[in-house]
């Protein structure tokens, strides 16, 4: 399974969730529901603005992990 | 009308619907239940579809004075009106070689329910009970679809399960009505042990709108569905 690590980086670069929301144009509900891991997919575009606000690479925040 | 009172209306002729067929049913089923014990009771049944006998006789082979006929039914159900007590058949007129007449299959056509054969009877009291408890399922989903409906809840997968559920109960309804009407054919002695002797061409295809109704609204509730599960992909996708 692919594993959000989106609350990691987040505390890594000390910012908030709101600010992430600012930064990159997505509201929150839908940050919050990527967050959780709840989203079935993510855009590369969305990806793309994640990693620039965050100055990180996509396989900072995706991970795969192998089901139990 | 706008449209959510046509919405509110049909919302409420639905419980209406739902409540006038349990009603119904409650008045029904004593009957049956007395009819198919032998009691009697003003039910008259329709065993089989209204048909029209045409009956054409050709005489092939006079030496052994034997009859052919050749019979082809056309549906119709004023015709049935015309009957006549224990009369195996009846004809109305000539028409150069042809002739019309009732045979013995529709003039037992509507009879009576505690008149029939005890068979007959049972079959016809199970297969109404499914029958009334289909009908007043598929009620209670179209009410149930209704509400959804009328509490805005339009692509929602359970509002498109009430549809599937109905499309189901439709199928049902007509393997009920199919396989019962089927069974009794069956039971029915139609070969005459006589001199005469019978080819019957038999054109009898079996109403088939239930099925086409049932197998259109799944289609259309698949449809639905799959498009439901697109969109909350789509609205899940960041």
């Amino acid at each position: 399974m692919i594993v959000i690590n989106l609350d990691v980086i987040l505390a890594k670069r000390k910012m908030s969730l709101t600010e992430l929301s600012n930064k990159v144009g997505i509201t929150m509900a839908n940050l919050s529901i990527l967050k959780k891991g709840k989203a079935r997919a993510i855009r590369f575009s969305t990806l793309e603005a994640i990693c620039e606000a965050l100055e990180c690479q996509p396989s900072d925040i995706l991970e795969y992990k192998k089901d139990l | 009308m706008n449209n959510s009172a046509l919405i509110k209306l049909l919302y409420f002729c639905s419980k209406l619907t739902l409540g006038f067929s349990i009603l119904f049913s409650l008045a029904i089923i004593p009957c049956l239940i007395l009819g198919s014990f032998g009691k009697e009771v003003n039910l008259k049944v329709n065993i089989e579809t209204g048909n029209v006998f045409w009956e054409k006789y050709i005489e092939i082979d006079e030496s052994k004075n034997k009859l052919y006929s050749q019979n082809i039914f056309l549906e119709t159900s004023d015709t049935v009106a015309k009957r006549e007590n224990n009369i195996d058949k009846i004809n109305l007129k000539s028409l150069n070689n042809y002739q019309i007449s009732l045979n013995e299959g529709i003039l037992s056509q509507y009879d009576y329910l505690h008149n029939l054969p005890q068979k007959h009877r049972i079959l016809i009291l199970a297969s109404s009970l499914v029958t009334l408890f289909l009908l007043i399922l598929i009620f209670y989903y179209l009410m149930i679809f209704m509400q959804h409906i009328h509490h805005g809840n339009y692509f929602e997968l359970k509002t498109m399960a009430c549809l599937k559920n109905m499309a189901y109960i439709l199928i049902f309804i007509w393997l009920d009505n199919y396989t019962s009407k089927f069974i009794l054919d069956k039971f029915k002695n139609v070969v005459n042990e006589t001199s005469e002797t019978y080819i019957n061409v038999v054109i009898q295809f079996p109403n088939i709108s239930l099925l086409i109704c049932g197998l259109m609204l799944w289609l259309v509730a698949h449809i639905f569905s799959h498009g439901i599960i697109l969109k909350e992909e789509n609205k899940l996708t960041i």
